[in-house]
C-alpha cells in the first residue's frame, strides 16, 4: 500500500487526486504527527521511537473506537 | 523550576564578579536578539531553524513530518486557505497553512488542479495540510526556546 502510494504520488496527473482507503490515510496522519510529537518531546532516539510508536496506537486505537461509536448513527 | 535563560549559561570561570554578571549579561542578550531569527528560519524551512542551532535529528524529523503532511495533503487535494478569506474560519485555516512555511507557497506546484473537497480524500487533505502547519509552528517555538537556552535538549 505504502509503495503504490509513493508511485502514485510521484506519477499522480495533477487532475486525477491520489486514491488511498480511510484506514490508510488515517495511519500516515498518525504516523507522521506521531514522530514529529516524539521528536519535539523525547530526546534520544530509544526514548523518540518508545513515544512514536505509543502516540500511533493510541491514535490507531482512539480513531478505531470512535469510529465503532460512530457506526450505530451511520445507519 | 526557573527556567531561565541565565540557568543554562555557562558557570564562570574566573575574574571578577562585575566582569562575569557583565559576560552572563551580553550573552543573554545576545541570545534574545538571535532567538527570532531561528525561528523565522524554522518557519520558512520546516528544520532550518534546528539545522542553524545544530539539532540535527530534530531539524530532520520536522522537515520529513512537516513536507509529509503538506505533501500529502496537496496530492489528496485538500484545501489551501487563501490569506483574504473574509471569515474567521478561513483565517484560522490560513495562519494554520501558511504555519508551513515554504511548503504553503508550493501548493500551486503540487496542487495544480486546486483543491476538491467533494471527496473525502479531499477533506482528509485539509486536515493534512493544517496539521502541517500547526506540527511546524510547535518547531517554530521549540526552536525558540533553544536559541534562547530554555531547552538544553
Amino acid at each position: 500500500m505504502t509503495g503504490r502510494f509513493v508511485i502514485f504520488a510521484l506519477l499522480s496527473d495533477a487532475h486525477d487526486p491520489v486514491r488511498v482507503s480511510h484506514f490508510f490515510a488515517m495511519s500516515l496522519f498518525a504516523l507522521l504527527v506521531s514522530v514529529a510529537l516524539a521528536g519535539l518531546t523525547k530526546r534520544t532516539a530509544k526514548e523518540r521511537v518508545k513515544y512514536a510508536a505509543f502516540c500511533f496506537f493510541k491514535f490507531l486505537a482512539v480513531a478505531i473506537a470512535i469510529g465503532w461509536l460512530m457506526f450505530p448513527f451511520s445507519h | 523550576m526557573n527556567d531561565s535563560p541565565v540557568n543554562h549559561l555557562p558557570e564562570p570561570s574566573g575574574g571578577d564578579a562585575a566582569s562575569n554578571s557583565v559576560r552572563l549579561s551580553e550573552s543573554v542578550t545576545k541570545r534574545m536578539v538571535l532567538a527570532p531569527f531561528f525561528a523565522i528560519a524554522a518557519w520558512i524551512i520546516p528544520g532550518l531553524g534546528h539545522l542553524a542551532l545544530k539539532r540535527w535529528g530534530r531539524a530532520l524529523i520536522f522537515f520529513g513530518c512537516v513536507g509529509g503532511l503538506a505533501i500529502t495533503g496537496y496530492l489528496l487535494r485538500g484545501n489551501v486557505f487563501p490569506p483574504h478569506s473574509g471569515d474567521l474560519f478561513g483565517t484560522l485555516g490560513f495562519l494554520a497553512d501558511a504555519g508551513t512555511g515554504i511548503f504553503y507557497v508550493l501548493a500551486k506546484f503540487f496542487e495544480r488542479a486546486g483543491p476538491d473537497v467533494s471527496r473525502a480524500a479531499g477533506d482528509y487533505g485539509t486536515r493534512f495540510i493544517a496539521a502541517a502547519g500547526i506540527v511546524n509552528l510547535l518547531s517554530v517555538f521549540d526552536a525558540y526556546e533553544i536559541a534562547l537556552g530554555r531547552r538544553t535538549m
